[in-house]
This record gives structure tokens, C-alpha cells and sequence, in this order.
């Protein structure tokens, strides 16, 4: 379906949010949860699967009462001078976090592939792709991802599937249910934090063709996404223990490497999934990065949004740059997701409100 | 016209500039390591270590793979050096060397007597730390120095590092007397149990190599050792068994004069955990098929009756076990059957009230055994 109106479908929206929800948390979603829940690994991310769906549910329904305005109009119409002030805080946040996935998808590339390169040109020349793709408009960023989608998804599910197959124990999950309640908040917002991405959704309802249908493509899109985290979390702990998962820094990385029995087929398919990587990086990178210039673009009301995607950039290195090592940008993350589940459950509920208010009390 | 020009010579300019050759790596400039030994050094120096690398005379190999005219000399070349960590010592051996080190093919580990038993957590650390090393290489003990086991010069493969991973490939499938344990999985053993495990043990000896048994270690340091059959009596017991589909003999004194020789296969085991006054209680049910490679007995029977071979053989496997069990509840004191971890899983509750004390409390736990293996078949021969 080739549309020159620049607005995506349906199957386009669902496919866009898959891709970039499929990004660089995927290789250390496991040693998180091993960490903060233990053998109930595996139910954190159900619970977190259903939590961001609810997330979802509340994002999107926000946006389809405004299905022509985006996040930064309808903010400033419901909620005034407080609107601004969200606008700013959410175009912050998605700068920040575009910064974070590339520094970590670039500490992957140099830890296992380019050893010697700069990670200042892994992530330049990361940055500079998602400009190339991003100045374009939405329409090629979702066909995009519904070419490079299948080409990401079949090897990860398939080389998992061999490694469970061939060396997993499932007896690594015993004992079940044995969390305080502590653990499972803890447990529970790791995995949220790895959702985070569907926020993009606050701008780009007004993009699809049918705004309508969003909170239908957001479930589809969470469902997928909640079954291949699972997927990947299950395998690598049911080979590597709970114990030995914790200390990995990229346990989804590393269990392809000892993994022997499946090995004697197809030796060394780490290459395969790192390949797989600067995939499952780029589609993550191109929508947040054209989610913040077309958020940008529309709270200067300017026609265009091509222009702000370059000055963005610098920007978005720096922030990858700041933080000193690996362990300290997943620090960073975590307080920056703090600012994402805000955007998430509080800031929509504020505006439905206000919105309710508006309409029914002093409309009469 | 003007800007496909433009298109074209920028096109052709960066194929020629960017083709990211600019660190590129000859293959012969690289020389693949394919084993190393770690040796303590004696008395006196006992902080250093030795590093034996072995690298293969890829024109060596090809003479010896090849056939026909006299043996060349060996087809691989020792690197030796000492220093104090492993990674360290290794970076020294460069100082002698034209070549780029490469270890991403090296498959096997040897770890000497005297160095392991100061302590297996240095020498570890620099192969789950570093993606070089590949985690699936075997991890081998050995009864005395390491690199007498890299300098052999063995008859059947060329290189040694084929020689000995090819015997634990066959052992630990047919015969059952190894433990075929990577060093990934060793490191994640020592991790889960804070440093108990067992490790395959190798024996060198001028021409051949015997990888059978297993060394003990607990506490991060080797303890001692346990014989090929003590080894297959703890395996019996591992999880390991359910997966693959081992194969091994064992000989039996029948009621009648001689031996009877049964292949086991498909063996399975189920352990469960009660608690009976504070202590832990393990019930092992063991379940497998038999059947019969060789008789001594003379007497030819038409009818043979398979079942009377069922008891005498359920005794041996017992008592294989509880003398595996003797040895490492009484004379090592170290849980390597996982049991511990069994608790950890199925005993959550009263795990949490013994975990510290576990150590004291392994060498008195009671274990039943109950052994039901069925013969099937009788070879082509009644």
C-alpha cells in the first residue's frame, strides 16, 4: 500500500511499535530480573507485559479523543501554561532516551564486535543512519521496520529456540512464588522500563489512518513484544541459572556463546544475533529521533520537521557521551524511565481530566 | 547529468577510502591458539604461574593429515612463559612472537595439579571476563604438571587439543567415566554452589592421554580426586543423565560361574527431598534398560530368562553409587551431587534455615537409593 499522504496503516502502526519496543533491553532484560526477582523472572515480565498495556490503554485513549492534534497541542489546550512545561519535559525525555539506546547499543557493538573503533563512531555513524531514514517522513520509518521486522524476529526466535531446546532446565525457576512484594515492584518495573518506546504513541496518533484503531495496535504490539521477552528471558535463564545470569553484564549475548550442543550445528551464532543487534538498535533510534523533531517541530508551529532532526543530533551524542561506563548508563536509564512511566499513567490521566472538566462543567 | 556525476564519483571516492580494510588482519599474521596449560611454579615462587600455549604448524599439519612418506616433525609449536596473572603472562609471550595472538579456537583448558589446588578463582576470572575466550572450551585437571599434557605427542590425532576433546566426546556418551563440563559451565557451577564442583581429570602420559574420573574441587581449590567409577557413580545421580542418552557397561558375577557384560541406556532419574527429624532425606529412583554384550557362562540356554540378571544388576549400581556418595560425603566433605541446590529449589522453606550450615550438615544426609532397570535384549545370539 503505497500512500504518498504520509500517514501510516494499522498493520504499519503495530509493526512500528514492535520494532521500537524490540531494542537494546532485550540482551540485558535478564540479568536485571535475575538480579531484583529470581526464579520468577519469568512472571515479572508477564506482570509488566500487562501493565504497560494498560499504559497503553490510557495513552492511546487520551490521544483518540483528539484524533487531529497531537500530544503537544491538546496538553496546552487542556491543561494551559502547564501544557507548555509537559511539552518541553517529554521532548526532553525523548532526546535523552534516544541518547541512552544508542550508548548502550554502541557499548554492545564495541564490547563484542569493534573492539578497537571509537565508540564516538559507532554512535556518529548510528546517528547519522537514523537521520537519513527519519528525514523522510513517517511513512518510510514504518515500512522500514515491516521489511527489517521478520528479518529481526525469525533468527532470535529461532537460534533461542535451539538453545532451550538443546541445554535449558527448566528447574532453574524453582522455587515459584517466593517474592515479597518489594521485589515484585522492583522486578515488575525492570520490565516496564524495557516497554518504554510506546510513548512515542503521545505524538503519532494524528499520523495514522485510522487514530481510531491505536489502542488496538498498541495491544497487538505489547502482546508480540511481551512474548519474545519471555521468550529470550526464559531461555537464558533456563541455561545459565539464576546465579550465573546475575552476573553477566549482556546474558542474552553471552548465552550464545557457551552454549555447546546446538554449537555442533551452527557454531558461533552470537554473530547472527549481533548482526541482528544493529537492527534491533536502528529501528529503535529512527522513531524516537523523528518522534522528538516532529514534537519539536510542532511546538514552534512549523510547517516542516526536517530541519530540527539534524540540530538534534549533537544533542543526542552528547547525552550517549555523558555517562562514563556501561553500568552508569544503566543507572541513568532507570532514572530516565522514571520520566517515561510520568508520561505514561500520570500525564494522560491529568489531561483526560481536565479535558472531562472542561467539556462537562464549564461548557454548560 | 551533473548531479549522477557527482552521485558517481562520490560513490566510487568512498568505495575506494571506505572500504574498512584499514586495520585488516592477513590470516598468516594471526596464529591460533589452540590450548593452554596453567602451572603453579615451585617452592619459592609459589605467587607466579606458568603459561603453556600451544599453536599448530599449519605446514606441519598438512604433511601429517596427508599420508604417505616419513611423519614430520610435530605439528605444533609450545609458547611458555611466566608471570603472575594469566592474561599477563600471556601478553610476555608476545614479546617472542611475529604474530597477533588469536584464541577464539582455543578448546581446552588444562589446569596443573599444584595450581589448582592454591585456588581455581585467579585463573578463572580472565576467561568469563574476556569475549576472546570462548566459554565452551573443556576445562581439564591434570594429575601432575599441565604441560606435559600440551608437549605430548600423540599418535592418533596430530594435534593434541583434538586428541583429548575427541576422548571426553566419545567418553562421556559411551562409557560414562567423565565429566563433560566446559569451563562456562564449571565457572556457572562454582558460582551457583560458591565454589564447589567437579572437573574432568586428565592423566598424561608420554604417548596417550587417560581423561577419565574427575578432580574435586570445594572451596575454589582442589581437594582430591574421585576414580572413573567413583566419577560414573556420581553421574548417575546428576541431572546431566536425563538429557543425552548414555551408554555403559557394567560387569556382573551371575549366580552361575562368570561374568555377565550389560550396555545400560536410557537411564533416568527422579530425586525427591523429605524431611525426617531436621534432616534432609533424598529418595533417588532410577529407571533404565539394559542388555546383554557378553557372557562368560558356558551353558547355552534356548530359553533364556532374562530377569535374573535384573537384581544382581539394580545391586551393582547401587552400590556404585553409595560407594561414589562414601567417598565425597565422608572423605571430601563437598556436596558436588547438587543436592544442596535441589533443597534450594524444592525445599525453599527449610533451605533458608540450613543454607549456612550446609557444609557441616552434607556428609550426614541420608540417601535411598532405589535402582529398577529392565533387560530388553540379549544381542543376536540366544
Amino acid at each position: 500500500m503505497l500512500t504518498k499522504n504520509d500517514k501510516i496503516t494499522t498493520p504499519q502502526t503495530i509493526v512500528l511499535i514492535i520494532t521500537t519496543l524490540i531494542g537494546v533491553w532485550i540482551t540485558t532484560l535478564p540479568a536485571t530480573l535475575a538480579e531484583k526477582s529470581g526464579p520468577d523472572s519469568w512472571l515479572m515480565v508477564i506482570i509488566g507485559g500487562v501493565i504497560s498495556v494498560l499504559g497503553a490503554a490510557i495513552v492511546t485513549s487520551t490521544g483518540r479523543q483528539f484524533p487531529e492534534k497531537t500530544f503537544i497541542e491538546y496538553s496546552v489546550e487542556t491543561l494551559g501554561v502547564f501544557g507548555h512545561l509537559f511539552n518541553l519535559g517529554l521532548i526532553i525525555y525523548l532526546v535523552i532516551l534516544t541518547g541512552m539506546v544508542v550508548r548502550i547499543f554502541g557499548e554492545v557493538i564495541k564490547v563484542f564486535l569493534l573492539d578497537r573503533t571509537p565508540i564516538e563512531v559507532i554512535i556518529l555513524t548510528m546517528l547519522a543512519l537514523c537521520v537519513y531514514l527519519t528525514r523522510h517522513g513517517i511513512e518510510p520509518i514504518a515500512r522500514t521496520a515491516e521489511v527489517l521486522l521478520p528479518i529481526l524476529m525469525l533468527p532470535v526466535i529461532i537460534i533461542y529456540l535451539m538453545i532451550i531446546l538443546f541445554n535449558g532446565d527448566l528447574s532453574n525457576f524453582m522455587p515459584f512464588l517466593r517474592l515479597d512484594f518489594k521485589e515484585i515492584i522492583a522486578g515488575t518495573k525492570a520490565t516496564v522500563v524495557s516497554f518504554l518506546g510506546f510513548e512515542v504513541l503521545l505524538l503519532f496518533i494524528p499520523l495514522m489512518q485510522n487514530p481510531h484503531q491505536s489502542t488496538y495496535s498498541s495491544f497487538v504490539a505489547i502482546l508480540m513484544v511481551s512474548i519474545l521477552y519471555l521468550f529470550v528471558v526464559v531461555t537464558v535463564i533456563a541455561v545459565l541459572g539464576i546465579v550465573e545470569t546475575s552476573l553477566l553484564i549482556w546474558p542474552g549475548i553471552s548465552v550464545l556463546r557457551m552454549t555447546e550442543t546446538a554449537g555442533t550445528v551452527f557454531p558461533r551464532m552470537d554473530v547472527v544475533i549481533l548482526s541482528l543487534w544493529s537492527i534491533a538498535g536502528f529501528t529503535t533510534i529512527s522513531p524516537m529521533l523523528f518522534a522528538s523533531a516532529f514534537g519539536i517541530s510542532r511546538i514552534l508551529k512549523a510547517r516542516e520537521f526536517k530541519s530540527f532532526i539534524v540540530p538534534l543530533v549533537p544533542v543526542a551524542y552528547m547525552i550517549a557521551m555523558f555517562p562514563k561506563d556501561v553500568l552508569e548508563a544503566r543507572k541513568a536509564v532507570e532514572a530516565v524511565s522514571n520520566m517515561g512511566l510520568f508520561y505514561i499513567f500520570v500525564v494522560p490521566l491529568l489531561i483526560l481530566t481536565a479535558h472531562w472538566i472542561r467539556r462537562r462543567v464549564l461548557n454548560r | 547529468m551533473k548531479g549522477k556525476v557527482f552521485i558517481l564519483t562520490v560513490l566510487i571516492g568512498a568505495s575506494i577510502f571506505f572500504h574498512g580494510c584499514w586495520n585488516m588482519m592477513d590470516l598468516e599474521k594471526k596464529t591460533f591458539i589452540m590450548m593452554m596449560g596453567i602451572d603453579a611454579l615451585p617452592e619459592g615462587q609459589q605467587d607466579k604461574i606458568k603459561v603453556t600455549l600451544t599453536m599448530p604448524v599449519p605446514r606441519q599439519l598438512a604433511g601429517a593429515e596427508g599420508g604417505g612418506g616419513p611423519r614430520p616433525e610435530t605439528p605444533q609449536q609450545i609458547l611458555q612463559s611466566t608471570g603472575n596473572t594469566v592474561y599477563g603472562t600471556i601478553r610476555q609471550i608476545t614479546n617472542r612472537l611475529s604474530r597477533q595472538l588469536y584464541f577464539e579456537h582455543m578448546t581446552a583448558i588444562v589446569i596443573g595439579e599444584e595450581a589448582a589446588k592454591g585456588g581455581l578463582d585467579r585463573f578463572l576470572d580472565v576467561f568469563q571476563r574476556n569475549k576472546d575466550f570462548l566459554r565452551m572450551a573443556k576445562l581439564y585437571i591434570c594429575e601432575g604438571k599441565a604441560e606435559d599434557v600440551l608437549k605430548m605427542e600423540t599418535e592418533m590425532e596430530p594435534l593434541v587439543v583434538t586428541y583429548i576433546n575427541q576422548i571426553v566426546h566419545f567418553n562421556s556418551s559411551r562409557s560414562l567415566r567423565a565429566i563433560n563440563y566446559s569451563i562456562g559451565k564449571v565457572i556457572t557451577e562454582l558460582h551457583e554452589t560458591n565454589g564447589n564442583s567437579l572437573v574432568m581429570r586428565i592423566r598424561p602420559e608420554k604417548k596417550e592421554a587417560v581423561v577419565a574420573g574427575s578432580a574435586v574441587i570445594k572451596n575454589w581449590k582442589l581437594v582430591g580426586w574421585l576414580s572413573d567409577r567413583e566419577t560414573r557413580g556420581i553421574l548417575w545421580m546428576l541431572k546431566e543423565i536425563n538429557r543425552i542418552s548414555v551408554e555403559t557397561s557394567i560387569e556382573l558375577q551371575t549366580p552361575q560361574k562368570g561374568l555377565v557384560v550389560l550396555d545400560l541406556v536410557n537411564f533416568t532419574n527422579k530425586t525427591k527431598a523429605k524431611i525426617q527429624d531436621g534432616m534432609p532425606v533424598f529418595y533417588i529412583n532410577m529407571r533404565g534398560e539394559a542388555r546383554i554384550v557378553e557372557k562368560e557362562e558356558r551353558i547355552i540356554k534356548k530359553e533364556e530368562n532374562l530377569e535374573r540378571y535384573e537384581k544382581p544388576i539394580e545391586q551393582a549400581i547401587t552400590k556404585e553409587i553409595n560407594n561414589a556418595l562414601q567417598k565425597v560425603q565422608d572423605e571430601y566433605r563437598v556436596d558436588v551431587v547438587n543436592f544442596g541446590e535441589h533443597l534450594r529449589k524444592y525445599r525453599p522453606d527449610y533451605w533458608e534455615t540450613v543454607k549456612e550450615k550446609w557444609d557441616l550438615m552434607f556428609p550426614h544426609v541420608k540417601v535411598v537409593l532405589n535402582v529398577d532397570v529392565k533387560i530388553r535384549r540379549q544381542g543376536i545370539f540366544k
